[in-house]
């Protein structure tokens, strides 16, 4: 192997160091190894690249993660000079394994993809349903139709199965596309403020929370709100009369247009239920302004994005998780899509908002919605990826992409959430009580 | 192209034979693996082709120059040239938002107003590592070590796929070379290769996402959430998690090198076997470690000149190193923890009189607690997103016991014994391993790589979280 010869160096003298740097040896390690006290090229050239050569022996005598050598040095070097010859060390590895060929290595490559795409069929099945749609999606759905077929019909698809229920992730492959909200909101509801529910909405009956009987507050949502969330839950716990149930439940790449990709009705269902929360603060939308949905009612075509169809189904599904929430007896606080570095997009999440916002507005003070597309646009009204923040100083508040938010963002959007929970709840009379 | 996905699985099966088969004419093979590589590149936006030709084209038409120059006022005038383009290019992709971002900050607290704003740069995936070769190749070629080769060749050692965007940084002496002479098709070590890829993405996809979804991500979120029992298995989660994730990067990268018929140096060696934070630079991250120490800390002088410049020296070379990871303050502060360690490591053994302690196994298993403890502490600042972040991650360390801890589970506890656990295997178990393997014939190999790639995808996660070090 040419990589054995000494590397094509020209012989001149040293100039980088002086046999100054050479300290004694520490503790059982290789000096060649450490760039502390850089002993390396302290000798002639022709010596330098025999030190490669032997550094590259090391290396290609292991594995990567080998545990440390503790052999002393000296003997190392014993071992080195004791090769054997030239002529026996062409076919075997260092470590004195025969040396395979090329061939041999990409027919392996080639049958181990071919049985580990026969024995994770299910789930390489499942992965291209979750893709967007299109001719990927299609040639793919085709392909790993057949290879999951075939999987199941050799019971291949078994040690996938065993591996995943050891792993408490039994039917973790299933296709779920089931929708299941309240039946009431299944027609769009007549915004305008047709539905008011003077009961909850009237200020004296704010509900009180007190460090005793605390505020249960949970987050979920897409991939943006888990800055947000976080600085909400930091927040929170800051607070003696808030408490955070459930952390952040930020789930990249989901939305409410593909529940066969993550099924969020049923996650909000199940945690709503488990959690009790009074607050739920949610993030939608960032993933769902594309002309697709799974899960349709049958018959229900959706045209384009944005047009009428696609409106009603999406108004369907935002009412279907408020409701959900509304039902479990608690308020939905939903985030708002900001404004973007891209104007196409934002334009799209504006048609986005503009269906939750209407949900939120028809729910009174059951639900509220947090606009963060005028709370983040610039000085020009545009995008801005820096901003004042309280104190007045210029800071990020946008990440690097252009639509996700820096932490000093989330601390801006916590701080619009706080203030309406201050708005909607009593959490502050337990105070005056206290100092009684 | 992420290694773990599908498409660079596809890629990989249509590149493998193609260049085998190109293999016994250099002059074909190199243009074959360039367009292979750029393609691979391009996968992440095709604009970025561009920079990493010119910096292929500036650091080229440099290193010749050097070469030739007569005197050593030119060469060193030329150094000079080609180090301020390649830092102009890192600096102003990297840091240049930082820089704006820290002087107005400085120049508010002083009460001036900079006429600086802030731009939107997207960070190239890479340029760190690639211009970290490239520097190398120019400083090689000025101290003699090196003598420039053709642009075809250095091209192909800047924008070989398998280390382009995640290293190792390989030197030119040890890739070069390699590149001249057709590798032989009957000497692939494949077993070695086979052990590191599936090894590599078992680590990476298992064990580092696993650990990220299920405690980090959530103590580092809001540490005032946690207790501190859940804070401290949560900073060991995030040792493992780092270690998981970037040694399992280049594990793959060197096991496909190796399918391909070149030899890339060893990047880890049990970091966390350290029994001192020297002993730990030696094992993490060896490529970069040793960059550090041949291009900076040398260059400053080394150890040549006095106990306090050694201190000195060591001090600036890890707080760049640190400032390499990523443009922050925090990256600094993770710097200083290393260095300050270093210096504290030097200045006992400096002591007249000081005798190096008999090697016992008790004293190993002590050195290496403490090592593996301060290597956490500065972790806390490296993933902390603010200063505010990791003083409250450290305050709770101490102000929450007693709490109930839901994110310390067995999976995550399994998960990091078996990630710290792994480094301590004894030598010979690997060795066993590749060696059984490789006496396997041909489908009992693929069967058995079959099985080990359906365990990463059953237990990792539904799409792969996006690897740390690309940031960098």
């Amino acid at each position: 192997m040419a990589s054995d010869d000494p590397p094509d160096l020209p012989k001149l003298p040293p100039i980088r160091e002086s046999a100054e740097h050479a300290l004694p040896p520490l503790q059982g390690a290789s000096s060649d190894q450490g760039w502390e006290d850089a002993p390396e090229p302290v000798a002639p050239v022709p010596l330098h690249a025999d030190a490669e050569r032997r550094e590259r022996r090391q290396r290609r005598a292991g594995p990567s993660d080998r545990p440390p050598r503790e052999k002393p040095a000296p003997e190392r070097r014993k071992a080195v000079a004791s090769e054997p010859p030239e002529g026996r060390r062409r076919n075997r590895t260092e470590d004195g394994r025969r040396y395979s060929s090329a061939g041999n290595g990409l027919v392996v490559a080639l049958l181990a993809l071919l049985f580990g795409a026969l024995l994770n069929a299910p789930g390489m099945h499942k992965a291209s349903f979750n893709k967007q749609p299109g001719t990927e999606r299609d040639v793919a759905l085709a392909l790993t139709g057949g290879l999951a077929g075939l999987s199941g019909a050799l019971q291949l698809d078994r040690p996938r199965q065993f591996v995943q229920s050891i792993a408490g992730r039994g039917g973790a492959d299933e296709i779920d596309v089931a929708i299941v909200i309240p039946p009431t909101s299944t027609k769009p509801k007549p915004v305008k403020g047709a539905t008011p529910k003077p009961a909850v909405a009237k200020p004296p009956g704010k509900p009180k929370f007190t460090p005793e009987k605390k505020l249960r507050l949970w987050v979920a949502g897409d991939s943006l709100v888990i800055t947000p969330g976080y600085s909400i839950v930091k927040a929170a716990g800051a607070s003696l009369v808030i408490e955070s149930v459930g952390g952040v439940d930020g789930r990249v790449a989901t939305g409410l247009t593909r529940p066969d990709v993550f099924n969020w009705f049923e996650e909000i269902r199940t945690q709503v239920k488990k959690l009790k929360p009074h607050v739920v603060v949610l993030n939608f939308g960032g993933n769902d302004d594309k002309a697709y949905m799974t899960g349709l009612p049958e018959g229900t075509t959706l045209g384009g994005f944005g047009g009428p169809s696609w409106q009603k189904e999406y108004r369907r599904r935002v009412a279907g998780v408020m409701d959900i929430i509304n039902r479990a007896g608690a308020t939905v606080v939903w985030i708002g899509l900001p404004i973007t570095r891209s104007e196409a997009q934002t334009q799209r999440f504006d048609i986005v908002n503009a269906v939750a916002q209407k949900e939120a507005k028809a729910r009174g003070s059951k639900a509220i919605f947090v606009d963060t597309y005028t709370m983040f646009a610039g000085d020009t009204g545009g995008f801005s990826e820096y901003l004042q923040n309280a104190t007045g100083d210029t800071v990020k508040v946008r990440a690097g992409d252009g639509v996700h938010f820096d932490t000093e963002g989330g601390d801006i959007i916590a701080r619009e959430v706080l203030k309406q929970l201050n708005k909607s709840f009593d959490l502050t009379s337990w105070r005056s009580q206290a100092t009684e | 192209m992420l290694f773990p996905t599908a498409t660079f699985a596809i890629f990989f099966l249509v590149v493998l034979p193609l260049s085998w088969l190109a293999m016994p004419k250099p002059a074909r093979w190199r243009p074959f693996i360039l367009v292979a590589s750029y393609v691979f590149y391009s996968w992440w936006d095709w604009r970025f082709i561009f920079l990493l030709a010119g910096c292929t084209v500036w650091n080229q038409v440099l290193a010749v120059r050097i070469h030739r120059a007569t005197t050593q006022q030119q060469k060193k005038l030329l150094l000079w040239v080609a180090l301020a383009g390649n830092l102009g290019v890192l600096g102003y992709f990297k840091y240049y938002d930082f820089f704006v971002d820290s002087s107005q900050s400085m120049a508010t607290i002083v009460g001036l107003d900079l006429p600086l704003s802030v731009k939107t740069i997207i960070l190239p995936v890479g340029i760190s590592f690639y211009t970290f070769m490239a520097i190398s190749y120019v400083v090689d070629t000025y101290r003699g070590d090196f003598v420039p080769t053709t642009l075809e060749k250095f091209a192909v050692y800047l924008a070989f796929f398998p280390h382009l965007v995640a290293g190792p940084i390989v030197r030119p002496g040890e890739l070069i070379p390699q590149l001249d002479t057709p590798r032989s098709p009957r000497r692939v070590d494949t077993s070695r290769a086979f052990y590191l890829i599936a090894t590599g993405l078992f680590k990476k996809v298992v064990i580092a996402n696993y650990l990220a979804a299920n405690i980090v991500d959530e103590v580092f979120g809001a540490p005032g959430q946690h207790s501190s029992l859940e804070i401290l298995i949560g900073i060991y989660a995030y040792a493992v998690q780092i270690y998981a994730d970037f040694s399992g990067y280049t594990d793959i990268a060197i096991g496909l090198a190796l399918l391909l018929g070149f030899t890339f140096p060893r990047n880890f060696d049990s970091p966390y076997a350290a029994v001192s934070i020297q002993d730990f630079w030696r094992r993490w991250h060896m490529t970069l470690s040793r960059w550090l120490r041949d291009y900076l800390y040398i260059p400053l002088g080394g150890n040549r000149k006095g106990k306090i410049i050694t201190y000195r020296n060591v001090m600036l070379t890890m707080l760049i190193g640190g400032l390499w990871h990523g443009a922050g303050w925090t990256f600094v502060a993770w710097g200083a923890i290393h260095g300050v360690a270093l210096v504290v490591e030097h200045r006992r053994r400096d002591r007249p009189g000081y005798v190096e302690p008999p090697d016992t196994r008790r004293r190993r298993i002590i050195a290496r607690l403490i090592t593996f403890n301060i290597v956490c502490v500065a972790w806390v600042f490296f993933r902390s997103d603010s200063f505010a972040t990791a003083s409250d991650m450290l305050t709770g360390l101490f102000t929450g016991w007693g709490q109930p801890s839901p994110l310390v589970t067995w999976g995550v506890l399994l998960a990091i014994a078996v990630g710290i656990g792994s480094q301590y295997l004894p030598a010979r178990l690997p060795y066993a391993i590749i060696d059984r393997f490789g006496r396997l014939p041909v489908v009992g190999q693929a069967v058995v790589l079959a099985f080990s790639l359906m365990l990463t995808n059953a237990l990792g996660p539904e799409g792969v979280a996006p690897f740390i070090y690309f940031r960098f």
